[in-house]
């Protein structure tokens, strides 16, 4: 397991929503999400996935985002 | 040219909006979108020989909105 930061241009709840729901969307389990804030705009997960793979994810959300960390 | 009407949860605001529609409007197929926050539904001209419905729901859910076609 792998923990990655990403920084997303999240200006809201909705925003924050749709992350999360992409990120579910990659199959149950397979991204633990320790954070998603909207204010910081940072995105934390631990997964066994590549970091390349979450970002494709996060970016079908229609928002700026990259890896960090 | 079809239109069909689609059911969007988890908008907030009118950014939500606003991405939705940027990011379907500008779609091959996809003639107009209007997104009404406040009835949580969209509004989409589409080719039929492109597009349907259904894929344009598709679409909506994968930006991370939960998406259903009404008709
Ligand atoms: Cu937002
Ligand atoms: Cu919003």
């Amino acid at each position: 397991m792998t923990q990655y930061v990403f920084e997303m241009g999240m200006t809201c709840g909705g925003c924050a929503n749709a992350a999360r729901r992409v990120l579910g969307k990659l199959g149950e389990d397979k991204v633990k999400i320790n954070e998603i804030d909207p204010e910081t705009k940072k995105i934390v997960v631990t997964s066994d996935l590549p970091a390349s793979e979450i970002l494709e994810a996060l970016k079908k959300t229609g928002k700026e985002v990259k890896q960090i960390q | 040219r079809f239109l069909s009407e689609v059911s969007i949860e988890g908008m907030t605001c009118h950014a939500c909006v606003n991405n939705i529609q940027d990011n379907i409007g500008r779609k091959l197929g996809v003639f107009s979108i209007r997104v009404s926050l406040e009835e949580k539904k969209g509004y989409v001209e589409f080719d039929g020989d492109l597009l349907s419905g259904a894929t344009i729901a598709e679409a909506i859910d994968d930006m991370g909105f939960e998406c259903g076609l009404l008709f």
